[in-house]
């Protein structure tokens, strides 16, 4: 047995821990509720107020970049539950004692809890939303320019991983989930707002402008996680759960 | 074999473990001894790979922990206190996880998971949530993952906190067979008897330093000497009188019962005896007064406290 032991590489580790957090994350009701909620509820729900807009292509946009954003909210959540719900309950000793590497748990924990859940709902989300709509007076690949819906459809991914980041750079130090929580609304709400701002600019002004912002974003998103797995180590978790 | 050199690990100006060494052998149990915030968690987590190391150097299986802390912590298990459990995995799902944490392939993972079951006794619940097991099972659960990798060193911080007396027999019985396992372990306990029953060696640990370290059965005397106990017949008036000039300390006389520690047994008892004998006394029985380990590490941690 001690000859199959063995300190995987990176990647490979953080395919081990990406794995058990999805494990985790559908054996979880409340998010598997929040999933259905944000994957196929609220997409028809705003998909049936939508279509009272009589296709205003702004109305849609709009709508559409609440459909993509909202389940990064749920990723932000589950996140949190990742790292500071683990160090809350003393879970992540055993893992740190692992040869596991921290980029591979942090990079593992961050995609597998938050980032693939996030997108496969955002994905699903925009399927049932364009679907809802399709054929009718608001169905946005007739009521708005194909590299407007592109354009908006990129600037909400971005903006979703950044909420999703930014919030686990404030909220990781937290003691508590509950705490970190709280202070997680601070980063949801502007990066809402901002991103519907920013489609309505892209719709009525420059593209360039919006991709400018969104290149900004990607540079802030590289830092945030450079930075946050850098800040956090075995040691901090581990006096945190002693 | 687990060897630590020198370790000293700083917190800001604070030096939490302040130069110890210890040797480990194959098959050997070392237990570390202390009052809370002594440096036993520190000294583990270092050892293990987990935090870094101030100063001093450590080795689990000839891997030096410092230069290598991933392929040290491959060759350590590790059970710090509570076994801090995935709940709502089944404990095929958490044992495999951690074969797989470990470089084992999903297949073989999944194998061992199967084996650890059966070796901590919970093979009927390979199948079950953790989230149902007792407090004894997951702590046995806690103990399969810990052997997950089938380490050469464990560490093990008191594995038996909060385990019901039968529970913590079993457990203490399953340490005892690593030992023929040819494992080093480190043991943490604050459980005296668990430590006189277990260890080879014994270690007591104040504010980071080593102040005491021998078997348990050198720790158990004292360094005022051996405790003696005889008893008479009856009270003697005058007992003062019996122990002048002699090389005696700490003598207490109750009720027909003298004791008294000496370093010179075989000087100074016969001469006790000689002169209760000569003052009318009628001596009964002479033991030697077994101190237990708890005694000795009180004794050992108050000389320490007040030598500052």
């Amino acid at each position: 047995m001690r000859d199959e032991i063995r300190s995987l590489p990176t990647v490979p580790g953080m395919f081990v821990i990406m794995r058990r957090e999805l494990r985790a994350l559908l054996q979880d009701r409340r998010s598997v509720t929040m999933m259905v909620i944000f994957g196929f509820l609220l997409p028809v729900l705003v998909a049936n107020g939508a279509i009272g807009s009589k296709g205003k292509p702004s109305i849609v946009l709009g709508i559409l970049t609440e459909v993509l954003v909202f389940p990064y909210i749920a990723g932000l959540q589950a996140a949190l539950t990742a790292f500071v719900g683990e160090r809350e309950h003393g879970t992540l000793g055993p893992l740190l004692a692992t040869p596991l590497s921290n980029v591979s748990i942090f990079a593992g924990k961050l995609l597998g809890a938050a980032y693939v859940p996030s997108l496969a709902t955002s994905a699903v989300g925009f399927i049932a939303f364009m679907a809802f709509l399709h054929g009718k007076a608001s169905d946005p690949l007739t009521v708005v320019a194909h590299a407007t819906l592109i354009e908006t459809i990129v600037l909400s991914l971005i903006a979703g991983f950044a909420m999703v980041v930014f919030g686990l750079l404030l909220g990781s130090k937290s003691k508590s989930v509950r705490g970190a929580q709280a202070i997680t609304a601070v980063v949801v709400f502007p990066v809402i707002f901002g991103v519907q701002v920013l489609a309505q600019v892209v719709l009525n002004y420059s593209a360039w402008l919006a991709w400018g912002v969104m290149l900004l974003l990607i540079v802030a998103i590289a830092a945030s996680l450079w930075f946050s797995a850098h800040i956090w180590n075995r040691e901090e978790a581990l006096v945190s759960t002693s | 074999m687990i060897r630590l050199e020198n370790l000293v690990r700083t917190f800001g100006t604070a030096r939490a473990v302040d130069g110890i060494s210890l040797d480990v052998p194959d098959g050997s149990i070392v237990a570390l001894l202390g009052p809370n915030g002594a440096g036993k968690t520190t000294t583990v987590r270092m050892a293990a790979g987990l935090i870094g190391i101030t100063e001093g150097r450590a080795w689990i299986d000839d891997i030096d922990v410092v230069e290598q802390p991933a392929h040290a912590r491959a060759r350590a298990g590790l059970l710090m206190g509570e076994a801090n459990l995935y709940d709502t995995m089944t404990l095929q799902g958490y044992l495999s996880f951690f074969g797989e944490a470990y470089g084992l392939t999903p297949a073989t993972a999944r194998k061992r998971a199967g084996e650890l079951a059966a070796e901590v006794g919970l093979a009927d619940r390979l199948t079950r949530k953790i989230e149902s097991f007792s407090k004894g099972m997951r702590q046995r659960v806690g103990l399969a993952r810990a052997l997950v990798n089938d380490p050469p060193a464990l560490f093990l911080d008191e594995p038996t906190s909060g385990l019901d007396v039968e529970a913590a027999i079993e457990f203490r019985d399953r340490i005892k067979e690593f030992r023929h396992e040819r494992r080093s372990i480190v043991l943490c306990t604050h459980v005296l008897a668990e430590a006189e029953e277990l260890a080879d060696d014994v270690v007591v640990i104040q504010r980071g330093r080593i102040v005491a370290h021998g078997t348990p059965t050198q720790l158990k005397r004292s360094s005022q000497g051996d405790q003696y106990r005889i008893r008479l017949a009856r009270s003697l008036k005058k007992y003062e009188t019996v122990f002048k000039d002699l090389a005696v300390d700490d003598i207490v006389f109750n009720d027909g019962v003298i004791e008294f520690r000496t370093k010179d047994p075989a000087g100074t008892n016969p001469e006790i005896v000689r002169r209760l004998v000569a003052a009318g006394a009628d001596v009964i029985a002479v033991d030697e007064v077994d101190r237990t380990l708890q005694e000795a590490y009180v004794d050992i941690v108050r000389s320490a406290r007040d030598a500052g």
